[in-house]
């Protein structure tokens, strides 16, 4: 049985999204060209879009079901979201973002042991030094750990990335592709990883492609470079894939 | 005649004109500050008018404040975060104030709360007479002001990232814990540029008040309208007044974009 499951229709301004995905206890990964949907399927999963009909199931329960009339507020959902930019707070510093995922979810702590808590998650992403830096202070690669860590700090039952990488720049990015894929294998949760290049799949995952709202194609990479379904995916794997360092 | 120097030919005679605009906003102020010595200043604050006038300005501007702060936070939230018609006429009403004469304003006041008004006749007999009471002053100010704080406000709403608001609500926020402790710090800069522009426009009220409020020394004179009761008795101590009214303002628009800087130093160092 697959651990997480999504079949979302959203309809935005003339766009329409019609899929059905389900993801195992590892890494599965979104991959499409921009403006296939990728962010809004993530967003409808988190239920912060309007959707036409949405079932959404995690670890075997309903976060929403049309048919059943069920759909939890996003507070509610226990997914660890980290858009593109990973939307830090910059009010507060880099432990005050991770410790606000410890004040209002489900794994809630008292007050005094939420930045012990929070300086804890940080260590483990290893950049307990950045506790009180403010936000702006922080490169791009420090703020995707405090993110990542704040996601994990309300205890999520799926993690839903988008773009981590997007936002690096060429150096950054290779050496934290090797630690976003080596991190989340080690997390002990299932990832839901969207990303529009073929380089920055982690080792094992799962690929589903998406394409102006619908699935294309579904399965390891070996499988898409053995029978590429779509004009995009040949385009992908012949561009992307082949400026790749080898896995 | 090359760009460079027709751009700094704009670029000067921009300034002149800029500099010129400055003059005339700094002239009445400058000759008003001249026009006293320290000790004039401090003899008219003693003058029986003025600490009744001053202490029922702050009284009473600090009422509206925190009438415009509870009633115009949540109104500009809805019209920051709302894209329905409603809210854009909405948007209207709250500018309206700003485009109206005080003196329409005031006018407009005494036909909702007079006796003879839309709702003054029930409250007449509710017992409740506002006109020419120390609460038609507040009204009077929060009516003028509370747009300025409304308007600032919608647009520091505007400016937070809704992406901001969906992790909060992924990290357990319900939408009241994501508005207050993500959305209103971020947006509190901007917030208390809006509330400091209000304070202001409200401690300068002076048509509406006069229409609606009166000029009664201890209930509705507030220091604006003291400074019209001494033109016509004493200029001196109208020049007087007006220095008074001018430190105290200046000091408190000083004190609150200090606190606006204090909390927006953060965004400022963003890249």
């Amino acid at each position: 049985m697959s651990a997480w499951s999504a079949a979302v229709v959203v309809r935005l301004d003339g766009f329409k999204l019609d899929v059905e995905l389900a993801g195992s206890d590892g890494v599965t990964v979104l991959i499409g060209p921009n403006g296939s949907g990728k962010s809004t399927l993530l967003r409808a999963m988190a239920g912060a879009v309007d959707v036409e009909r949405a079932e959404v199931r995690v670890g075997g329960e309903l976060l929403a079901s049309a048919s059943k009339g069920i759909e939890l507020p996003m507070e509610q959902r226990r997914l660890g979201y980290v858009p593109q930019g990973y939307g830090l707070f910059p009010h507060l510093s880099a432990v005050d973002n991770v410790a606000f995922g410890l004040c209002c979810g489900p794994g809630r702590l008292p007050r005094a042991r939420r930045r012990r808590r929070a300086g804890e998650l940080l260590e483990e992403l290893g950049c307990g030094g950045l506790a009180n830096r403010r936000v702006f202070e922080l490169s791009g690669g420090e703020q995707q750990r405090v993110a990542l860590a704040r996601a994990l700090a309300s205890d999520p039952r799926l993690l839903l990335l988008d773009e981590p990488l997007a936002a690096l720049d060429v150096r950054v990015r290779r050496k934290t592709r090797a630690w976003l894929g080596s991190w989340l294998s080690r997390a002990g949760r299932p990832a839901l990883l969207v990303t529009h290049e073929l380089r920055d799949i982690p080792d094992g995952a799962l690929v589903c492609v998406l394409e102006e709202g619908r699935l294309t194609q579904r399965g390891s990479v070996s499988e898409l470079r053995a029978s590429p379904a779509t004009e995009f995916i040949e385009e992908l794997l012949a561009g992307s894939f082949a400026s790749a360092p080898a896995p | 005649m090359s760009r460079a120097a027709g751009r700094s030919l704009l670029g000067s005679a921009g300034g002149l004109l800029g500099a010129m605009l400055l003059g005339l906003l700094l002239l009445p102020l400058l000759s008003l500050m001249l026009s006293g010595s320290t000790a004039e200043v401090w003899a008219a604050a003693g003058h029986p008018m003025f600490a009744p006038a001053l202490w029922l300005s702050l009284r009473t501007t600090l009422a509206s404040l925190l009438l415009t702060l509870l009633l115009g936070t949540p109104l500009s939230w809805w019209l920051a975060v709302s894209r329905t018609r409603v809210a854009r006429i909405a948007e209207v009403v709250v500018e309206l104030p700003i485009v109206i004469p005080p003196a329409v304003i005031g006018v407009g006041l005494l036909h909702a709360y007079g006796r003879q008004g839309l709702f003054g006749s029930a409250l007449e007999t509710a017992g409740i007479a506002v006109p020419f009471t120390t609460s038609a002053v507040v009204l009077a100010q929060l009516m003028v002001s509370s747009p300025f704080y409304v308007q600032a406000a919608a647009n520091a709403f505007r400016k937070v990232d809704p992406e901001l608001l969906i992790v909060a609500r992924t990290l357990g926020a319900s939408p009241k814990v994501a508005l207050l402790r993500v959305a209103l710090p971020i947006a509190l800069p901007g917030l208390v540029v809006g509330a400091s522009l209000a304070w202001a426009r409200s401690l300068g009220e002076f048509g509406a008040t006069l229409f609606f409020a009166g000029n009664m020394p201890g209930v509705t004179q507030t220091l604006p309208l003291a400074i019209f009761a001494a033109m016509e008795t004493d200029v001196r101590l109208a020049v007087l007044f007006s220095l008074v009214l001018l430190a105290v303002a200046a000091l408190l628009l000083l004190a609150l974009r200090s606190l606006s800087n204090l909390g927006g130093s953060g965004e400022r160092g963003r890249s």
